[in-house]
C-alpha cells in the first residue's frame, strides 16, 4: 500500500538539517509514543538532521541529554509521560543546560502545559496532529 | 449521553481521521447502545475523569488496524506489533484530545487518562448502567467504531 | 446430592513480622481470573477450597455452576468467569477447581476462579480509585486498585458483584427483551366484522406509527375510530389505513394540547394545582422522551416562577437524535411564546426567534438517551410522559409504568398524555381542567 510521502529534492536546495559547517544538527527526541518518535524522526532526518538519541520518558530524556552534551543541537520533549513527564524533564534540562533548545510536543487540550513550559524556557511548541511543514517550520524558528 | 458531548466527539473522529489518513471518510448514523458488545479485533480506550467519568472505545477489526497504521506511518505495516500499537493508541488520543478540548470551550472540565489498546478475538465491553453512544466512521480500510460512554459525577 | 472430593484449609495467616514493617490494615485474599489479578478483603472469605462435580440446578442463571456439600451446608457456586462475561470453557475440567467461598451478611456462597493465591496485607491508603480502563469487568464491581511489589490488583466490591444491584440488572434485561407475541384475536372467523376492523387498524397503526393499542389509550381508539369512519366515507376512502400518511392521520387527534408547544396560561394553571408542595429543597423532575424540549421547558420554567426558592432539576431525553439534538438551543417562533415567558425574562429575542436565557436552560439536563436502557435518577417529584407510553408495547408499558411508580415519591405526580389512561394501583386519579394526572400514594 503506498502513501504519498513529499520528499523534498535535497539536491536543489541545502537541507534545513546541516549546519553552516555542513555538519547535521543533533537531535534528542524525548517521547513515549513509539509512533510519534518515528514520525518525527522520519521528518527530520529526511531533511538531513541527525537523530542522535531517542527516551521515551522525562528521566531517560534528562539523563540522555546529560550524555550527549555539548553534542545536542534540539530537544523534542513530549508533554504526557510516564514516570518524569516532559514539563518536569524540561526544567531539570534548562537547570543543567540554560542555553538548551527545547520544543514542547502536545497533544490538543494542554495548553496550560504548554504556557508553563514556555514560562519555564521551552523555546516553542507544536501541536499534534504533527506534519512535516509544522514540524520544519518550528524546528527551524528554535534553531535561528 | 448528554447532547452536548455528542458532537464534540463526532468532529473530533471526522477530523482528525480525515487529516491523518488523507482518504475519504464517511460519518455512520449515531446510535445507542447499552449492555455487552463484542469487539470487533483491536480496541485503543482512552478514559475521561474530571467533572464526568466515562471512557471513549475506538473500535475495529485487526486488518483496519493494520491498514490504518500503514497509513499513518507511510509504509506497510503487516502485524500488530509494538508500533502498530503505539500508532493506534496515539490515533485515539488525538481524537479524544481534540473533543475534549472543545469540551473545554464549551465550558466542560474533563481530562484524558492515558489510552491502552486491547486486541484478541471474542473480547467483550460490557457496560450496565453505562449507555454508549456509538458513532460509525467509515473509512477506505473499514468500519471504524467509537463508542462513547460519559456519566456525570454525582 | 453428589459427594465431592475436597481438600479445605482455612484462611491463611501473614506472619506477624510483616505486619510490624508495614503499616497493615487490610488483607485481602488474591486470586486470579483471565489473566488478571485480584483481591478480596479477608473478613469477607470464609474458606479456600478445591472442589470438582457440582450438582447442577436448572432455572438457576447461567452463571451459577451448580450446588456444592461443604460439610453438610449446601451452598451455590458461581462461575465467576461467565459472571464477568470473559471467556470460559465449557468442558469440565478433570481436576478439581480452586474456589473461594464467601461469607456476605448471611449469604455463603462460593466462586470458581483460575487459581487463587496468597493473602497479602497492604497500607490501605495505598488503594487507588477504581480506574475507567478496567473494561474486562464492570467498573461497579470494583472497590479500588492496589499495586504491591510490581503486581497490580483489582479489589472486588462482592456485595456489589452478588448483591442487591443484580435486581436492576435483571429488570434492565427484561426491558431490553424482545417484545412477548401481542394477544391477538382468539379466532377470526368467529369474531364480528367491527372487531375485525379494529385489530386491522391496530396492527397497521403499529407497523406505520409504533403505537400500541393497549388499555391505556383503548378507550379513544374505539372512540376515535368512529369518527375516522365517518371521516374517509365523506373521503370516499377505505377505513383501512394503508399508508403512513393514514396512520398519521388517524393519530392527529391523538396528541396532547399544547405539543410541540410552550404551554400556554390557562395549562400553566391548571399544572399549578396539581404540582405538589415541595417537602424538600429541590424539585426533581423527569421529562423522558421530551422530543424538542417543549414540555422540559415549559415545566421548568413554571416551577421556578411558582417556586422561586427551591433549586429546579429537569432531566430530559429522547432517543431520537435529531429532535434532542437542537433542544439545548431550541428556537420558539414569536408567536410562539406565551406572555408568561417573556414577563419573566426567560427567553431572549434572537434573529430567527426566541430562545431561552442560560439561567434555564441551567435548569436541564437534555441527553440523548434510551429509556429502555435503564436510567438512573434521584427520587422523583413529578414525571412529565405526555403521550409517551403509547409508542411502546404492551410488555415495555407496563414494565416502564412500574418504574414510573418505583420512581416517584409519595405525593409525585406522573402526566400521561391527554388520551391516556392509567388504571394501576398505587396511583390516584387527580384532575385540574383538562389535565388528567396521577399521584402516586404515598406509603
Amino acid at each position: 500500500m503506498k502513501t504519498k510521502m513529499d520528499f523534498p529534492n535535497i539536491n536543489q536546495r541545502k537541507p534545513e538539517g546541516l549546519r553552516e559547517d555542513g555538519k547535521a544538527f543533533r537531535v534528542l527526541i524525548v517521547d513515549d509514543s513509539m509512533f510519534v518518535t518515528k514520525q518525527i524522526g522520519q521528518i527530520l532526518t529526511s531533511e538531513g538532521f541527525e537523530i542522535a538519541a531517542t527516551a521515551s520518558n522525562g528521566e531517560e530524556g534528562l539523563e540522555k541529554y546529560k550524555e550527549l552534551y555539548p553534542k545536542v543541537d534540539l530537544v523534542t520533549m513530549d508533554i504526557t509521560m510516564p514516570i518524569m513527564d516532559g514539563v518536569a524533564a524540561l526544567e531539570k534540562i534548562i537547570e543543567f543546560d540554560k542555553n538548551a533548545n527545547i520544543i514542547m510536543i502536545s497533544a490538543l487540550g494542554k495548553q496550560d502545559l504548554v504556557k508553563k513550559s514556555l514560562l519555564l524556557g521551552a523555546k516553542n511548541y507544536i501541536v499534534k496532529p504533527l506534519d512535516r511543514k509544522k514540524v520544519l517550520e518550528r524546528v527551524m524558528m528554535t534553531l535561528k | 449521553m448528554r447532547v452536548e458531548y455528542i458532537n464534540p466527539f463526532v468532529e473530533a473522529a471526522f477530523n482528525i481521521l480525515t487529516e491523518v489518513l488523507k482518504t475519504e471518510v464517511k460519518r455512520g448514523e449515531l446510535y445507542l447502545k447499552s449492555s455487552s458488545m463484542p469487539v470487533l479485533g483491536i480496541t485503543a480506550i482512552v478514559g475521561l475523569a474530571g467533572d464526568v467519568e466515562g471512557r471513549v472505545l475506538f473500535d475495529m477489526a485487526e486488518k483496519t488496524a493494520l491498514e490504518v497504521a500503514s497509513a499513518m506511518n507511510g509504509e506497510k505495516i503487516d502485524k500488530n506489533d509494538e508500533l502498530a500499537k503505539a500508532t493506534i493508541t496515539e490515533l485515539a488520543n488525538m481524537i479524544t484530545a481534540q473533543a475534549v478540548t472543545k469540551l473545554h470551550e464549551i465550558g466542560f472540565q474533563f481530562d484524558l487518562t492515558p489510552p491502552a489498546i486491547f486486541s484478541g478475538s471474542n473480547m467483550e465491553v460490557t457496560d450496565v448502567a453505562i449507555e454508549a453512544l456509538i458513532v460509525p466512521i467509515q473509512t477506505t480500510f473499514g468500519k471504524i467504531e467509537i463508542n462513547v460512554a460519559i456519566r456525570e459525577k454525582k | 446430592m453428589s459427594s465431592v472430593e475436597n481438600q479445605t484449609q482455612p484462611a491463611v495467616d501473614v506472619q506477624e513480622q510483616q505486619e510490624k514493617k508495614a503499616h497493615i490494615d487490610f488483607k485481602m485474599v488474591t486470586f486470579s481470573l483471565a489473566g488478571r489479578d485480584y483481591g478480596i478483603d479477608i473478613m469477607k472469605v470464609k474458606e479456600i477450597s478445591k472442589a470438582k462435580n457440582f450438582t447442577i440446578v436448572p432455572n438457576t442463571s447461567p452463571y451459577v455452576e451448580g450446588v456444592y456439600n461443604l460439610r453438610g451446608e449446601i451452598i451455590s457456586i458461581i462461575n465467576l468467569r461467565k459472571m464477568f462475561h470473559l471467556e470460559y470453557s465449557e468442558e469440565r475440567k478433570k481436576d478439581a477447581v480452586d474456589i473461594l467461598i464467601l461469607r456476605l451478611d448471611e449469604t455463603v456462597i462460593g466462586m470458581i476462579v483460575d487459581s487463587v493465591d496468597n493473602v497479602v496485607g497492604i497500607d490501605s491508603s495505598t488503594i487507588q480509585p477504581r480506574h475507567p480502563l478496567f473494561a474486562d469487568i464492570n467498573m461497579k464491581y470494583i472497590s479500588g486498585v492496589v499495586e504491591v511489589k510490581k503486581k497490580l490488583y483489582v479489589i472486588l466490591d462482592v456485595e456489589r458483584v452478588f448483591g442487591v444491584d443484580e435486581d436492576d440488572l435483571e429488570r434492565m434485561r427484561i426491558i431490553q427483551e424482545a417484545p412477548a407475541a401481542e394477544k391477538g384475536p382468539v379466532n377470526k372467523a368467529r369474531i364480528s366484522g367491527d372487531e375485525l376492523e379494529f385489530d386491522f387498524i391496530t396492527e397497521t397503526l403499529a407497523t406505520f406509527k409504533s403505537f400500541y393499542v393497549t388499555d391505556i389509550n383503548r378507550d379513544w381508539c374505539l372512540r376515535r375510530l368512529d369518527g375516522w369512519k365517518k371521516l374517509r366515507k365523506t373521503q370516499k376512502k377505505p377505513v383501512q389505513l394503508e399508508s403512513v400518511e393514514d396512520a398519521e392521520g388517524f393519530l392527529e387527534e391523538y396528541y396532547s394540547v399544547y405539543t410541540n408547544m410552550l404551554w400556554g396560561e390557562d395549562y400553566r394553571k391548571q399544572m399549578e394545582e396539581l404540582v405538589p408542595a415541595p417537602t424538600k429543597g429541590s424539585i426533581d423532575v423527569w421529562c423522558p422522551n421530551c422530543g424538542k424540549g417543549h414540555d422540559p421547558y415549559s415545566i421548568a420554567c413554571i416551577l421556578t416562577l411558582k417556586y422561586p426558592d427551591r433549586r429546579i432539576k429537569v432531566w430530559a431525553s429522547d432517543h431520537e437524535l435529531l429532535n434532542i439534538s437542537a433542544a439545548p438551543n431550541l428556537v420558539l417562533p414569536n408567536q410562539g411564546v406565551p406572555k408568561y415567558f417573556l414577563e419573566a425574562k426567560y427567553v431572549q429575542a434572537t434573529t430567527d426567534g426566541y430562545q431561552f436565557v442560560k439561567a434555564v436552560k441551567d435548569l436541564i439536563l437534555f441527553e440523548y438517551h434510551d429509556i429502555l436502557h435503564g436510567t438512573p435518577l434521584p427520587e422523583l417529584d413529578i414525571i412529565l410522559a405526555r403521550d409517551v407510553l403509547s409508542f411502546y408495547n404492551q410488555t415495555v408499558q407496563e414494565k416502564l409504568v412500574t418504574q414510573f411508580q418505583e420512581k416517584l415519591t409519595g405525593g409525585g405526580l406522573l402526566i400521561v398524555g391527554d388520551n391516556e389512561v392509567l388504571k394501576n394501583p398505587g396511583f390516584s386519579e387527580v384532575k385540574s381542567g383538562k389535565i388528567i394526572a396521577y399521584r402516586k400514594e404515598k406509603d
